[in-house]
C-alpha cells in the first residue's frame, strides 16, 4: 500500500528530505552518494509504506531504511580498504592518555568553518561505520538512544557503547587531522 | 598448432567512427558521447582512483595511481592500505606487463585491445544499442573537480548489470564508472578523487621491463586468441557444439582454448555489447568452491573476494561426456535460462 | 582507589553527558568523577567532541534532489505494473554473489558422482574470463585491471603455496 496520495508522500519528502540528506551525507561522506542514498531511502519507504507504523516517528523509520541501504550495498563510502560488518570493531586498548592526547581549549581557532567541517567529515569517515552512524544520529541529528537503537536495530546498551567509543575514536582522528599528523586510511 | 593472433597495432583495431570532443554546450547525443569515451583520453594525466568491488555485505577496495600518456601508454599502481605499491600494470598498447611486487615477479603478455577480435567493433556497438538503452543526464556532474556528462547504459532485459559512466566534458576521460547489479546494488565502482592534466610525464614510468621478466605469460591467460568455431575445432581436434546465439541478446564473439595441467579447456565468449558470458567445455568436471563460500571468500582476507565479485556467477552441468561451465556477471535466473537452452 | 583504566563505568561517561542514565547509574558516575581526575578530563574531551559535532553545519538539500526523489517515487507507482518476474531476483539481497554461488553449488551435485576423477580448478577459467572481459567494447578500465591483476596475483600465490 502506498501512501494515500502522491501529494501526501510529497509532503513527507519535503519535511524529512533535509534530515535524510544530512544523515546520508555524514554516512557516505560525499554529496554524490548522499543523493543516491536519500533517493533510495524515499523510494523504498514509498514502496513499503504499508509496513510503516504511523504511531512512530517517520524520520526514524526513514533513517532506518537509509541505514540499511547503506549497509546492504554500499559498504565502503569511508576511505577504508576492506570493510566487513562481521569484522570485529577496532576498539583501542591503549592508555587513555594515548587515546586522548592533550587538547588546546580551542584547537580549531584559525580554521574556517568549511575547513573545520571537512576535517570533521574526514574524522567521521575514518571510523568504522557503526560508530559513525551512532555518533551522527546522536550528536548531529539529535536523536534519542531509543530512536538510534531502532534505526540501528540493536539494544540501547550497544548504542551507548558505540556512541562512547565512537566519540573517542572520532576525537582522536580529529586531533590527528588537525595536527596534520599521519594520514588516516 | 598455430595460434595466430590477429594482432594489429593498438588503436587501429578500433575502427569506430571516432568523434572529436567538443565542449558540449548541451547534453550530447548519447551514442556520440559513448564513442568519445571509448577512445583513450587525448591528454596526458596522472590521477588517483578508488576501485571498489562489492558483494553482499563485503567490500574490497583499493586505490590506484593512474598515469596516462597519449596515445596509449598506461601505468596503474595498485596500492595497499598503507600506501605501498602492490602491483603495477604497465601497458604500451601492445604489450602489457603486470609486476607482482611482493612476489618480485613480472608477468607479461599482450595488451588489452591489441587484438582484432572476431567481432567487429561496429557489430559490437550495434549489439550494445540493441540490448541497452543509452541516455545522458541533462546536467553535468563534478568528479575530481572536473565537469562530466553522465551516460547511462540500461539493459533492456532483466538480470543484467547496468552501467553509468561519468565522461569528462573536455577530454572524454571516464572519471567515474559505476556498475550496478540488477537491483541497483553496486557491483563495482571506480572513481577518480584527483586528476592532474600534465604535459610531461616521465617516460620512464611507462618503460617495460621485458628483458628482466622472470615469468612469461604462458598459461596465465594473458595471451588470448580469437578464433572462429571452425578454427577451434581444427586446432583442438575436438567436436565443438557452441551455438552462435544465446538467449537475452548474447552473440558468439570468439573462441579460445588453453591447458590446465593435462586438460584442454575450450572457451567460447559471448557478448551483448556490454556484458560478457564465458562458456567453457572440458572433459573433466570443474571444481566449484565447496558450499559456495569456504574457499571463495574467507571473511578475514580481502583478496579472494575480489575474484568472485568481478566474475559474477558460475553454473555448471554435464551433457553427454562433456562438462560445461558458464560464467558471467548476470543474475542466476539469466544464467539458468541460458544454460537451459544449451542442455 | 581504583586506577582510571580500571573503572568499569567509563562506557557510561558519554551516556552521562547525554542525560541517558538511570538515577543509580548517574550517582555511580558522579562518585567516580569526584574521585578521578582522568575521568573528569575524559568527560571534558567527550563534551568537547559532542559540541563540535553538534555545531557541524547542516547541508541544505540540493535543489535538484527533491525533484529527483519525486520523479523516482512517481516512476515507482508506474513500475508496480511491471510483472514481478522482471524485477531483480531475491538472491542478490542477502549476500550477493556468495548466496548465488551457494545456490549454484546445488547444481553441482549431479557431478559429485565423479568425485573420484580429477577436477579442473576454477581459477584459470576465471582468469580467462576476466581477461576477456578486458576486451569488451565499453572499457571497464581500472575495474578490469584491478580484478584481473589481483586474480593473477592470487593464482601466483596459490601456485607458490602448492610448490612450497
Amino acid at each position: 500500500m502506498a501512501p494515500k496520495s502522491e501529494r501526501s508522500f510529497s509532503d513527507l519528502i519535503k519535511e524529512h528530505g533535509e534530515k535524510a540528506y544530512n544523515f546520508a551525507f555524514r554516512l557516505s561522506g560525499n554529496e554524490h552518494d548522499a543523493k543516491d542514498l536519500a533517493q533510495g531511502a524515499f523510494v523504498k519507504a514509498y514502496e513499503h509504506f504499508k509496513s510503516y507504523d504511523p504511531s512512530r516517528p517517520f524520520d526514524s523509520w526513514l533513517c532506518r531504511i537509509l541505514h540499511n541501504i547503506y549497509l546492504d550495498g554500499v559498504r565502503l563510502y569511508a576511505h577504508g580498504h576492506v570493510v566487513s560488518l562481521d569484522a570485529p570493531a577496532p576498539v583501542e586498548e591503549g592508555d587513555w592518555d594515548e587515546l586522548l592526547p592533550a587538547h588546546d581549549p580551542d584547537p580549531t581557532a584559525g580554521l574556517t568553518r568549511r575547513e573545520e567541517d571537512e576535517l570533521l567529515q574526514k574524522a567521521l569517515n575514518s571510523v568504522p561505520v557503526h560508530y559513525r552512524t551512532a555518533v551522527t544520529l546522536c550528536d548531529i541529528e539529535g536523536l534519542s538512544y531509543e530512536q538510534i537503537s531502532e534505526i540501528m536495530a540493536c539494544p540501547v546498551g550497544t548504542v551507548r557503547s558505540r556512541i562512547h567509543q565512537g566519540r573517542l575514536l572520532i576525537r582522536r582522528a580529529y586531533e590527528e587531522l588537525e595536527k596534520g599528523g599521519r594520514k588516516l586510511q | 598448432m598455430s595460434r595466430t593472433s590477429r594482432r594489429i597495432s593498438g588503436l587501429l583495431a578500433f575502427s569506430l567512427s571516432l568523434v572529436s570532443r567538443p565542449a558540449f554546450a548541451e547534453a550530447p547525443d548519447p551514442q556520440k558521447l559513448l564513442e568519445s569515451a571509448l577512445n583513450p583520453p587525448d591528454v596526458a594525466f596522472r590521477g588517483r582512483m578508488m576501485v571498489t568491488h562489492w558483494f553482499g555485505k563485503q567490500t574490497s577496495a583499493e586505490e590506484v595511481e593512474v598515469y596516462h600518456s597519449p596515445p596509449n601508454l598506461n601505468r596503474r599502481e595498485f596500492l595497499s592500505p598503507d600506501g605501498a605499491v602492490q602491483r603495477v600494470v604497465v601497458s604500451d598498447g601492445d604489450v602489457e606487463e603486470i609486476r607482482l611486487v611482493r612476489r618480485q615477479r613480472v608477468v607479461s603478455g599482450d595488451a588489452v585491445k591489441s587484438y582484432e577480435k572476431i567481432m567487429k567493433p561496429e557489430r559490437e556497438l550495434e549489439l550494445l544499442l540493441k540490448n541497452y538503452e543509452l541516455s545522458v543526464a541533462t546536467r553535468t556532474d563534478e568528479v575530481a573537480g572536473r565537469q562530466a556528462w553522465i551516460l547511462e547504459l540500461k539493459p533492456k532485459v532483466a538480470g543484467k548489470p547496468w552501467q553509468r559512466l561519468w565522461v569528462d566534458r573536455e577530454h572524454g576521460l571516464i572519471l567515474e564508472n559505476k556498475r550496478f547489479l540488477p537491483k541497483r546494488h553496486y557491483a563495482e565502482l571506480s572513481r577518480y578523487s584527483r586528476v592532474e592534466l600534465s604535459k610531461n610525464l616521465d617516460p620512464r614510468l611507462f618503460e617495460l621491463k621485458l628483458a628482466s621478466a622472470s615469468t612469461a605469460g604462458a598459461g596465465s591467460g594473458l595471451e588470448p586468441d580469437f578464433m572462429t568455431l571452425e578454427e577451434l575445432s581444427k586446432a583442438t581436434g575436438k567436436m565443438v557444439s557452441f551455438p552462435t546465439e544465446l538467449p537475452s541478446g548474447f552473440s558468439f564473439e570468439s573462441a579460445d582454448y588453453f591447458s590446465v595441467g593435462e586438460q584442454t579447456v575450450l572457451h567460447a565468449r559471448y557478448t551483448d555489447g556490454l556484458a560478457v558470458l564465458s562458456l567453457f567445455q572440458t572433459d573433466k568436471p570443474v571444481r566449484l568452491p565447496k558450499g559456495g563460500t569456504a574457499t571463495v571468500a574467507p571473511p578475514s582476507t580481502a583478496r579472494p573476494s575480489i575474484r568472485l565479485a568481478a566474475i559474477g556467477k558460475v553454473l555448471n552441468w554435464k551433457r553427454g561426456r562433456q562438462y560445461f561451465t558458464l560464467m558471467g556477471d548476470v543474475s542466476v535466473e539469466l544464467l539458468q535460462s541460458v544454460s537451459a537452452q544449451l542442455k | 582507589m581504583k586506577d582510571h583504566n580500571e573503572h568499569e563505568d567509563n562506557v557510561l561517561l558519554s551516556a552521562y553527558l547525554d542525560g541517558q542514565l538511570t538515577e543509580a547509574e548517574r550517582a555511580r558516575v558522579e562518585a567516580q568523577l569526584s574521585g578521578c581526575g582522568p575521568c573528569r578530563e575524559e568527560v571534558e574531551a567527550l563534551r568537547y567532541m559532542k559540541a563540535v559535532l553538534a555545531a557541524a553545519p547542516r547541508r541544505a538539500m540540493p535543489p535538484e534532489l527533491l525533484g529527483a526523489i519525486e520523479d523516482a517515487v512517481a516512476s515507482r507507482s508506474w513500475t508496480r505494473l511491471i510483472p514481478a518476474a522482471l524485477r531483480a531476483p531475491r538472491v542478490f539481497v542477502p549476500a550477493g554473489a556468495l548466496a548465488a554461488l551457494a545456490l549454484v553449488a546445488g547444481l553441482w551435485l549431479g557431478l559429485r558422482r565423479d568425485a573420484s576423477q580429477d577436477f579442473i580448478p576454477l581459477e584459470p577459467l576465471m582468469t580467462a574470463h576476466a581477461r576477456y572481459t578486458a576486451e569488451t567494447l565499453v572499457p571497464q578500465g581500472s575495474l578490469v585491471s584491478s580484478t584481473y591483476s589481483a586474480q593473477l596475483t592470487a593464482q601466483n600465490d596459490e601456485q607458490d603455496q602448492q610448490a612450497d
